[in-house]
């Protein structure tokens, strides 16, 4: 992929189509995971795209360039939430002592419905931390937020979807 | 088979792949091709502020050196003045040294006779007192040709050997000659220049 770089910065369309049909699917799915509705996602998706191609001058070869387009996906699709005022973050309660880690038999749960089931800014604070790996300073950084709210943000999705893990085996149990 | 939750969705979600429309590609096809003119009117944009900015530049530039040299220059005013005058001082005279000259000279030309009143008229002064003695017009005559060829001198246009016979007229009387005249009863003049006129009375 990093020899379509110096076609990439020649804004060359058909190197530009090379590198959206690799990467498209797989950024898809990152911009999924924080956008509920998939036909927004994939209006994020593009827009992040367009992001690329224009900024590819700026991407230096030295780090991985998939990685580079998956922050960019993940940061268009955190302004798309911003701009939707989909990121409401509550005062920090104290953290229960109770483990929000829950175990279950998760085989026959879908996990794009578990991330569904939980409100956007708690979404966007367990995506960061769980799928990207964001320590929680960054995530403070990012969402412009404090490192204690992003635990805190963090914690309730984990309790969150043990609630719907819950209710969803219940539901199961009874059939 | 019991799973953490968290571990759970990375494994489902972090290198999920879904496919995008058909027409993603176009609409995004579509946003790179209208950014396209969007660029170019940016560059002739920033393009035009760089002309704009270099003419501005160059205006206060150029008005800077007017502004500076504008003392100078009036002073080089000044100067020219003085120059314009000194050089109307000097070209005058070459103008109005030929023309005089000229004329005598076309006259020299067309009428040979006229050259002797003129040149008798320069000598009056020394001439009128030896207009009855037939010797001096003989001495007038021989002394002709050098006064014929000054002029021509003159009518090549330097003017300053003209001014220097004017000077040149001015009687230098040599102590001897005018002794030798007293006691012979003689009017002797003596030009310093090369046009030497020597008159004799001898009438007294």
């Amino acid at each position: 992929m990093y020899e379509l770089l110096p076609k990439l910065r020649q804004q060359d369309r058909a190197a530009q189509k090379e590198v959206y049909d690799v990467f498209a699917p797989k950024m898809l799915g990152v911009c999924r995971n924080y956008i509920s509705d998939i036909h927004y996602a994939e209006d994020v998706m593009n827009k992040a795209f367009f992001k690329v191609f224009q900024n590819v001058g700026s991407f230096k070869s030295e780090g991985s360039f998939e990685g580079w387009i998956r922050r960019i996906m993940v940061n268009e699709s955190l302004t798309f939430l911003r701009l939707n005022k989909s990121l409401i973050y509550l005062e920090e309660d104290k953290i229960s002592d109770e483990p929000a880690e829950y175990e279950e038999d998760l085989d026959r749960i879908d996990a794009q419905e578990l991330l569904d089931g939980l409100p956007e800014s708690y979404r966007a604070v367990f995506n960061l931390y769980v799928l990207e790996d964001y320590s929680h300073k960054e995530i403070a950084e990012m969402l412009n937020i404090t490192e204690t709210t992003s635990k805190t943000q963090l914690f309730r999705a984990k309790k969150k979807l043990k609630d719907i893990i819950l209710q969803k085996t219940r539901i199961q149990n009874e059939n | 088979m019991k799973t953490n939750i968290s571990e759970h969705i990375k494994s489902e979600l972090s290198q999920r792949t879904l496919k995008p429309s058909e027409n993603a590609w176009e609409k995004l096809s579509k946003m790179l091709d209208e950014e396209k003119p969007k660029a170019k009117t940016i560059s002739f944009t920033k393009w035009k502020m760089f002309l704009v900015a270099a003419s501005i530049t160059v205006f206060f530039t150029v008005l800077g050196l007017i502004l500076i040299q504008q003392p100078a220059a009036e002073n080089t005013i000044q100067v020219v003045g003085s120059e314009i005058n000194s050089n109307e001082v000097n070209v005058i005279n070459p103008q109005i040294i030929p023309e005089e000259i000229h004329p005598k000279e076309n006259q020299v030309n067309s009428n040979p006779n006229s050259e002797k009143s003129e040149v008798q008229l320069a000598v009056i002064p020394v001439k009128t007192e030896k207009k009855s003695n037939p010797v001096q017009k003989t001495e007038f005559i021989a002394q002709l040709p050098e006064i014929q060829n000054q002029e021509e001198i003159a009518a090549v246009g330097n003017p300053e050997p003209e001014s220097k016979p004017e000077k040149q007229k001015t009687n230098f009387v040599n102590p001897d000659m005018l002794l030798y005249s007293v006691e012979n009863n003689q009017a002797i003049t003596e030009s310093n220049s090369n046009t030497r006129l020597v008159l004799f009375d001898f009438n007294k």
